[in-house]
């Protein structure tokens, strides 16, 4: 038996003044979610409730502190299957592959909900990279390869697809710091996207150009991996230990050269 | 980072937490004084202060959120969050079954 010491993340960001909101509208909504979440993954009990002690809702209460309920049952379900895509990419790396059971048919109609839910309809440049329309497709492949990564997916696929919108937002988390300092967009974009959709506004088009924030993007995918590092699951590991400094993981696209 | 630190160059696993602790604390002061500029010179540009608003919320929304389920520190997160040991077996798994190191 062997230990090591973790010092208090959160005094860290005490002490700089960050701010820390807690949603009013959790305790009302976290029902909903739960609700949600037991009728997604219905087809397995054991992971309802592993993914019900993640707290997503709480997640999302904490990182959006000022919407309404609506936008936080919205962007708590995108939330759920960011980390369930995140989770089953990871697992579909390992050797031999280890693809949740049950993990493409319940991500493909909890899919088909959230688009109907217009969560992915809005109108504007950003939200545009969130249209699914070849999720199903890429989501047959899946459960017809079982085994196949998805970078050897993806160039088979047009357009824009969900797991390709998950994975551009997840992969400033993935990629080093050398080569996240040569893709500064990257991630932001999305992130972009997500606050429109939850907030419903629209940005300017000229808004990803902001140089400070792409610096404050960069910052922000910092703190969120290497919180994550200093306690590492399993999950993490059977993806080959150094997956997240070598290079994205996910489906890797470019900035849209017109912004 | 982590594992950098311990197979690159030779820290301890104690030692690699500790560099990685240092490495946040690092941009989250780097982020705080680019958000306070930010939010001084961006006068007239709400987008641009609305979304570094966001960018800290989910910040400091997930550095809490680890601490609050089993994600991260598994069964035995209210212990952790409370005191910050993290105990594992000699082979690199947590006590609750995850494991930790790949040293």
């Amino acid at each position: 038996m062997s230990s090591y010491h973790v010092q208090d993340l959160r005094l860290i960001l005490s002490a700089l003044d960050f701010d820390l909101r807690v949603n009013k509208h959790c305790a009302n909504y976290s029902a909903l979610f739960q609700g949600w979440l037991q009728e997604f993954i219905r087809e397995d009990v054991a992971r309802v409730e592993e993914w019900s002690a993640h707290r997503f809702d709480l997640l999302c209460s904490l990182c959006f502190p000022t919407i309404d309920p609506p936008q936080l049952l919205r962007i708590s379900k995108l939330c759920a299957l960011t980390f369930l895509v995140n989770d089953g990419c990871t697992r579909a790396e390992a050797s031999p592959p280890q693809w949740p059971t049950g993990y493409v048919p319940c991500v493909e109609p909890a899919f088909k909900a959230l688009t109907q839910s217009g969560v992915h309809s809005g109108s504007t440049s950003y939200s545009n990279l969130l249209i699914p329309e070849h999720l199903l497709e890429v989501a047959r492949s899946i459960r017809t390869s079982q085994v196949q990564e998805l970078e050897n997916l993806s160039p088979a696929v047009p357009g824009t697809t969900f797991f390709r919108f998950i994975g551009n937002l997840l992969s400033p988390f993935y990629l080093s710091q050398e080569t996240n300092a040569q893709n500064s967009h990257l991630g932001l974009l999305e992130f972009l996207a997500v606050l429109e959709n939850t907030y419903d506004r629209k940005f300017s088009e000229e808004l990803i150009n902001v140089t400070p924030l792409a610096t404050l993007w960069r910052c922000t995918t910092k703190i969120v991996m290497w919180s994550q590092v200093i306690r590492r699951r399993k999950q993490f590991l059977i993806a080959g230990g150094l997956t997240y400094l070598t290079g994205p993981r996910f489906i890797h696209v470019q900035a849209p050269s017109n912004v | 980072m982590m594992c950098s630190s311990v197979k690159g160059r030779g820290f301890t696993l104690q030692a690699a937490v500790n560099d990685t602790r240092r490495s946040i604390q690092s941009e989250a002061e780097k982020f705080i004084h680019d958000y306070k500029s930010l939010t001084a010179t961006a006068r007239g540009n709400e987008d641009a202060v609305m979304v570094a608003n966001a960018m800290q919320d989910c910040i400091s929304g997930f550095i809490h959120w680890i601490y609050e389920g089993e994600r991260y520190f598994g069964q035995r997160y209210e212990e952790v969050a409370k005191f910050g040991w993290i105990f594992t077996d000699t082979s690199g798994a947590s006590t609750d079954g995850n494991e930790v190191d790949i040293s």
